[in-house]
């Protein structure tokens, strides 16, 4: 089956969702192939995880009782299925970590955000995991906002950013929160559930999404939550969320903080070409700094949160 | 030759950990000039174990597409890699009790770290120190530290930045890493404060920081309960969870006679004799030793 994701063709042997599927292509740009075993020389990589290892144009993930993966060239991943495997995660590694890595081994900017759009104008919201850019990708989409992709920002040759998939992995209590009935668990034990958002008849057939690629006005960086608190609530009634923008040569160290899996990428050798891509299509974005504090994520302080967002976006665009 | 990687700095939660890391956060800075106070905010001694990005970048993997079960058996792989990639030292909190796997190896087994310092506390004090800091009655803290299974950050419907721990009992606890075959010094909260020279010279030499008088004295001097407690009160603290009003509270021994009940005490003794007899909280009669009461000659601090 043939798929098209980050305006590629990938001819894969796995069921892929959420994308747009065909038959027949011209030769594709992507292969996905399932095979038995993977015989991959690790000596000449770098290890850079427990079960990762990397070269400037390959990369092999290894994780027990799931599969191998193995991207080279920006043109093929191979997996190797363990018996037993959860198939559907095995699915959920392909769809995002594989074919981000896959963007980044093509040479593309790719950074760790959420992207959405609105009238054709995209915004992408930052962070590490766990940050909350889900949480609050899923409260703009209820807000009149569509899903352009969830947890890998790809920008193309002429910075902008690539249609992803089309589905959003949130946590239970804030499907729950979100009222958003249509969330179902995706794989047997992954803990977050997938939310398909439906795609809108109005508004949204304009030039760029035909074009599967928008232009980006603003990204904000989500700041990181403090780790170390034990207990299982947070804070009632306070809201400590505000947004403030990093200007000039500021904007450098936060875009790199949310670059896909930086360490990876500087593994593979492209710091220098990070920069370059950032000089050149982020020069004129405004980048900012979204704090949410301890607050507890209520309905009202995740609409809080996206007011600060969409009050910023009205304002550029 | 100097080791290099991981020293786990384990406890049972509220039992001098954080004192603990103030102490070789102080040591670690204290030849930098500027160097005066310690901001307990600013503690950058290494990750806490159960860290979801510590795990997540030393895995490679995305840990949120993971159950609890498949990251619990991840973790002994992650501690390996980082523990082998590092070139000196480092200190890392864990809450978690060293237990079997389902692999059959200890969450954190020899090969994965340099050794682990255990503090240890009695168990009268932690459980009112326990349950402030989770926000519970007296009654359920002494039930949770009896409970088998008890384990901490259990729901998975939501992000939270740590993985679940398990902690097993008290006494699970305490024996799941002094009955380990890793390197390990045994440390008690009453020595630390009733005789602190000594203690801490202990954890300096074990910890392989420097462990001269003056060096140990000033940073105990530095790391002192009132020091903590008072820039607590001031500027507050991150790790206060928000159930409890004050992470730093008394920081005493002995704060159990005038607050446990006698069929509480009863209880933590019921549960836990074995372990408080071996740790000399405890005599061989079953009776409580003195190591349980304040000591007013020593404290606050004998230096």
């Amino acid at each position: 089956m043939y798929y098209s994701l980050y305006n590629l063709t990938i001819d894969s042997d796995f069921v892929l969702t959420n994308l747009p599927y065909f038959q027949k292509s011209h030769p594709a740009n992507i292969s996905i192939k399932q095979v038995d075993k993977l015989d991959v020389d690790v000596s000449l990589m770098n290890q850079v995880g427990a079960y990762c290892w990397l070269s400037s144009s390959s990369f092999l993930l290894s994780i027990p009782r799931l599969a191998d993966f193995y991207v080279r060239d920006g043109q093929s991943i191979a997996v190797a299925v363990a018996d037993d495997a959860d198939m559907a995660l095995v699915i959920t590694y392909i769809q995002g970590y594989m074919l981000a890595v896959v963007m980044q081994q093509r040479g593309q900017l790719v950074l760790h955000g959420t992207v959405l759009q609105k009238n054709g104008c995209a915004i992408a919201v930052c962070g590490h995991s766990g940050s909350g850019k889900s949480t609050l990708a899923a409260t703009l989409l209820t807000q009149g906002w569509q899903l352009v992709s969830d947890d890998v920002c790809v920008f193309d040759t002429h910075g902008k950013v690539l249609q992803g998939c089309h589905a959003l992995n949130v946590w239970p209590d804030i499907a729950e929160v979100l009222q958003l009935s249509e969330a179902e668990p995706f794989t047997a034990t992954m803990a977050k559930l997938q939310y398909v958002p439906q795609v809108s008849t109005t508004g949204n057939n304009g030039a760029n999404a035909r074009l599967g690629a928008f232009p980006l006005v603003a990204v904000y960086c989500l700041s990181e939550e403090q780790d170390d608190d034990q207990s299982d609530t947070l804070e009632e009634d306070v809201f400590a969320g505000a947004l403030s923008e990093f200007k000039g040569m500021r904007k450098f160290a936060p875009l790199k903080a949310n670059r896909y899996r930086t360490q990876f990428a500087t593994a593979m050798g492209q710091d220098a070409l990070f920069m370059q891509q950032c000089s050149a299509f982020l020069a004129n974005t405004p980048v900012y700094g979204l704090s949410r504090g301890k607050a507890k994520l209520s309905l009202a302080n995740l609409h809080a949160l996206s007011d600060l967002i969409s009050d910023s976006f009205e304002a550029l665009v | 030759m100097m080791p290099t990687g991981i020293f786990w700095l384990a406890s049972y939660p509220k039992s001098g950990n954080t004192w603990l890391r103030s102490f070789i956060f102080a040591m670690q800075n204290q030849s930098k000039a500027d160097f005066t106070t310690i901001d307990i905010n600013q503690l950058q001694t290494g990750a806490i174990a159960s860290s979801r990005h510590w795990l997540e970048n030393g895995l490679g993997v995305e840990l949120d597409l993971h159950s609890t079960e498949d990251i619990e058996s991840y973790r002994s792989d992650a501690y390996r890699f980082i523990h082998s990639q590092l070139t000196e030292p480092t200190y890392h909190k864990i809450h978690d009790a060293n237990h079997l796997c389902v692999s059959g190896q200890r969450l954190c087994p020899a090969d994965a770290c340099a050794g682990a310092l255990y503090v240890v506390r009695n168990p009268f004090d932690v459980a009112i120190s326990f349950a402030n800091h989770m926000g519970v009655s007296l009654d359920r803290s002494i039930e949770m530290m009896g409970t088998a299974d008890f384990a901490l950050l259990a729901n998975d419907k939501k992000y939270r930045p740590q993985v679940r721990q398990r902690m097993g009992t008290w006494s699970d606890h305490v024996t799941s890493w002094v009955d380990s075959d890793l390197p390990t010094l045994l440390v008690r909260y009453e020595d630390m404060l009733s005789n602190s020279l000594v203690s801490f010279t202990k954890v300096s030499q074990f910890l392989h920081l420097p462990a001269d008088e003056t060096s140990v004295k000033k940073a105990i001097a530095m790391c002192h309960f009132n020091n903590l407690k008072k820039q607590e009160d001031k500027h507050g603290f991150k790790e206060r969870p928000v159930k409890s009003k004050a992470f730093f509270r008394k920081g005493i021994v002995g704060d159990w006679q005038d607050t446990l009940s006698q069929s509480q005490i009863d209880r933590l003794i019921i549960d836990h004799a074995a372990v408080m007899q071996r740790l000399g909280y405890l005599d061989d009669k079953m009776q409580i030793t003195p190591l349980c009461y304040p000591n007013e000659m020593c404290y606050p601090n004998k230096m």
